[in-house]
């Protein structure tokens, strides 16, 4: 037996994930007060040089525990049950970063930048990312995040103005944020599709993980609306809730007319 | 295939070993907690700020 979302729950599951989108931006700045930074990673890339910020970036840390030859267990053990618990549904419902994708362009569009054919872009970046920071001993993915763009270095020098020492790299972090929002109001999660590396993470865990969204073959009559809906570019029924790209966002399972696709649990 | 039940949900076998098997790894590292929480959280990373 599975739980099933099903009726006047999906009308209002769009705005719920607002709600949960605003409480999750919420909590990863609780850092505010002191006492409240933890130890803990997010499962989204919220970067821990924000001055609020109240969690680990997982690819911050993980680099930073590969230039000091250390083995990560903990922030790999907690990517490990998060990405279990929930797949990629933290992109979709949490991720401060994507929130900010959903908001300039909230409509999927098709462009003739396919989805399928750059899926694996994220996975490269992933790689490039920890190969880096192994030879560079560097944290080298850092220093163009268009997430610690927005969330650290432009709050920092607001809040720190008479702070002398931005140097080159503040300036290359404010344009990979300028081109990111560019391609991002062109290409629906244009970041989340093709560059994130903790998305190539979460990815995997749609294959495995115990939240899923299920397609009822009979159901469906074909109408497309939930690949329409779909800011992912997600193209084929078959991928819905298992490819790499899904964010479990739910815009899909809301837009189908004959309640064909709804969340589950994977036994 | 067994079938760990909690309520009205059945998480798989191989769900379950996973889970404890990551569980097991934060167990293990969990020194680590206290290195991301003293040298990332409360320091400021100058990569992210561009230092």
């Amino acid at each position: 037996m599975h739980r099933n979302l099903k009726g006047d729950q999906l009308v209002k599951l769009e705005n719920s994930r607002r709600i949960v989108q605003v409480a999750a931006f919420a909590v990863s700045n609780m850092g505010l007060i002191r006492v409240l930074k933890t130890g803990f990673i997010c499962p989204f890339l919220y970067c821990h040089g924000c001055p609020f910020a109240a969690f680990g970036c997982p690819i911050g840390v993980l680099q930073s525990f590969i230039v000091d030859g250390q083995f990560p267990l903990f922030t790999i053990g907690s990517l490990g049950v998060l990405g279990m618990l929930s797949a990629r549904a933290f992109c979709g419902w949490a991720c401060p970063f994507g929130t900010l994708h959903d908001i300039l362009s909230p409509t999927s569009r098709r462009t003739e930048l396919k989805t399928k054919n750059y899926w694996y872009a994220k996975y490269i970046v992933l790689l490039l990312t920890l190969v880096l920071a192994w030879f560079a001993l560097d944290t080298i993915f850092c220093k163009f995040c268009p997430s610690g763009s927005l969330f650290a270095a432009i709050p920092f020098r607001l809040l720190y103005p008479e702070f002398a020492e931005f140097g080159v790299f503040f300036y290359i972090h404010v344009l990979a944020l300028a081109l990111t929002i560019f391609l991002a109001l062109l290409v629906s999660r244009f970041w989340c599709r093709y560059l994130c590396p903790l998305g190539a993470i979460a990815g995997a865990f749609n294959k495995v993980g115990i939240v899923t969204i299920h397609w009822d073959k009979e159901r469906c009559k074909s109408c497309n609306s939930c690949l329409n809906t779909c800011t992912m570019g997600i193209a084929k029924m078959e991928e819905v809730g298992t490819s790499t790209d899904c964010i479990l966002c739910g815009r899909c399972v809301e837009a189908c007319p004959e309640k064909a696709l709804r969340f589950q649990v994977r036994s | 295939m067994m079938k760990g039940v909690a309520g009205e949900l059945k998480i798989g076998l191989k769900s379950a070993a996973l889970i404890a098997v990551f569980t097991c790894m934060i167990v293990l590292g969990r020194d680590e907690y206290l290195i991301i929480l003293e040298r990332f959280v409360k320091l400021i990373c100058t990569s992210c700020i561009g230092i």
